[in-house]
């Protein structure tokens, strides 16, 4: 799931090629930065919110802003820098909005979408008992990743499933490497506490690559 | 830095391949020499490896063809429902000037008249209690009146209670260090304060004194609370003292007694025993 090395988040030229047609009122080149962005926001806000139709939600206020502050826009910002800020500040709002409310970290949608995703991925032939286990696992993981605080979390997943480089958490989040790393540490800890007894079964262990 | 601290601070740069050539060969190097760091390295790693394990629910192909349409018809909506809060501004804005400005002066005097009758029926009109008691004693305020002794106690008894209350009130622990508060001598006073409400409730409520019997009623309350918390250092408990006081408008209270008091005197100084500066011809 983590990637190597990625390109540079500085503003890519297209992207600024973009927001000039933006500026000179070609609409069609917002929906292209939609285009190009709507799957990484989405996603940031799912890990961090563990809900989809928040993660909708928050995905779409993202673009509502980025629509109406586009023409303020600086050049040298960088634009996925500036959505993910967006997208983790609106996330855990939401997150204390609904911590008076908890609901289950994990709803309908999600465990017919996470069966529905292993079958489809094609990592496993379709054998009931491989499924079974496979969503025991994602149920196991999606809880001990709601179990870490929302601090925790964020970071953890912005590293762990959005390739994000430790330097670029820092400065979305405003905060230095040596707290996102201490971050990590805490998280990874906690997870590994939380997940210990399915990491010792057998079955569950994943092959050292 | 001990070799083992420097090569655990770079786990994370190692799992996630982050690490440079230099710091990718001394990571190497201590890994070989070091069964300690090698295994919690390895522990790490497994974990991270087990998360990698998540499959994040796809919403579906369906879900991200509409997306697009659906935030379109969301930003068409707030950029529709914006210009309409526009024009009705507009609509407030020109209404209002189009109004000639005498009118608002007209207004806003008429305003302050009622606020001034309003205010005064309250504050300077007398209870009934000191009326009737006025009515039998036209124009005499001796000092042996019945009940002196006793409106001069509580308004002893008030005044020492607004000295605690005032220095709570005005304690602000952003700014003050709490040790100038002096809590343990406020509550001892508050102690003393809260035993003496007993003895001046009953005497006033046997003497008809509704109002200053309803003030001390509401003093006491305030000054068990002062007795009563627990450390000059919680300030939440504090905060919440200074509530009760701003919430019941005690300190309002207060000041209307005195003012009723120095009102009183200020009668009483005309009062036939008293000539006045300039005697009125009947």
């Amino acid at each position: 799931m983590h990637s190597s090395n990625r390109g540079k988040k500085e503003m890519q030229p297209n992207e600024q090629i973009l927001v000039d047609r933006f500026c000179g009122g070609d609409h069609s080149a917002f929906h292209e930065l939609v285009g190009q962005y709507k799957k990484k926001i989405y996603f940031l806000a799912y890990d961090i919110t563990g809900d989809h139709h928040e993660a909708e939600d928050i995905s779409q206020e993202v673009f509502i802003k980025m629509f109406r502050s586009l023409k303020n826009f600086r050049r040298d910002a960088k634009m996925s820098s500036w959505l993910y800020q967006i997208t983790v500040n609106a996330s855990i709002d939401t997150l204390r909005k609904k911590s008076s409310n908890p609901k289950s970290s994990i709803d309908e949608f999600d465990q017919l979408n996470i069966q529905e995703g292993i079958v489809s991925s094609g990592a496993h032939n379709f054998d009931p008992v491989i499924s079974a286990e496979s969503s025991q696992i994602q149920n196991h993981i999606s809880q001990a990743l709601q179990k870490i605080s929302p601090k925790e979390r964020t970071v953890f997943v912005m590293r762990h499933y959005n390739d994000l480089k430790l330097n670029e958490i820092a400065e979305i989040l405003n905060i230095t490497i040596g707290t996102v790393k201490s971050l990590l540490f805490r998280a990874i800890k906690k997870l590994r506490k939380e997940l210990s007894s399915y990491m010792g079964n057998p079955v569950l262990e994943v092959p050292n690559e | 830095m001990s070799d083992c601290k420097k090569c655990q601070s770079l786990f994370l740069e190692a799992f996630y391949e982050e690490m440079n050539a230099e710091q990718k060969q001394f990571f190497k190097d201590h890994l070989l020499v070091c069964e300690k760091c090698k295994s919690k390295f390895k522990e790490m790693k497994s974990t991270l490896q087990f998360m990698g394990k998540r499959v994040r629910p796809e919403p579906g192909k369906i879900f991200w063809d509409l997306y697009e349409e659906r935030l379109a018809q969301r930003i068409e909506k707030e950029e529709i429902l914006q210009p309409e809060r526009e024009s009705w501004q507009k609509r407030f804005t020109r209404t209002f000037t189009s109004i000639p400005k005498w009118a608002y002066q007209a207004a806003a005097a008429l305003v302050l008249i009622v606020v001034g009758i309003f205010i005064g029926r309250i504050v300077f009109l007398p209870s009934p209690q000191e009326f009737q008691q006025a009515s039998q004693q036209p124009g005499l305020t001796t000092p042996q009146q019945p009940g002196t002794e006793l409106v001069h106690r509580t308004q002893n008894y008030i005044e020492r209670s607004k000295l605690i209350l005032l220095a709570l009130v005005n304690f602000d622990p952003a700014t003050e260090d709490p040790y100038a508060l002096d809590l343990p001598f406020q509550q001892q006073l508050s102690k003393e304060l809260v035993k003496e409400a007993s003895y001046l409730k009953r005497e006033l409520a046997e003497s008809d004194q509704e109002r200053l019997g309803n003030l001390i009623v509401d003093l006491e309350r305030v000054l068990l609370q002062i007795a009563n918390l627990e450390s000059e250092n919680d300030f939440d408990a504090i905060e919440l003292v200074k509530e009760g006081v701003n919430n019941r408008g005690i300190l309002m209270q207060i000041n209307l007694t005195d003012l009723r008091r120095s009102i009183r005197r200020g009668k009483s100084s005309l009062s036939p025993e008293q000539p006045s500066p300039k005697p009125q011809n009947f």
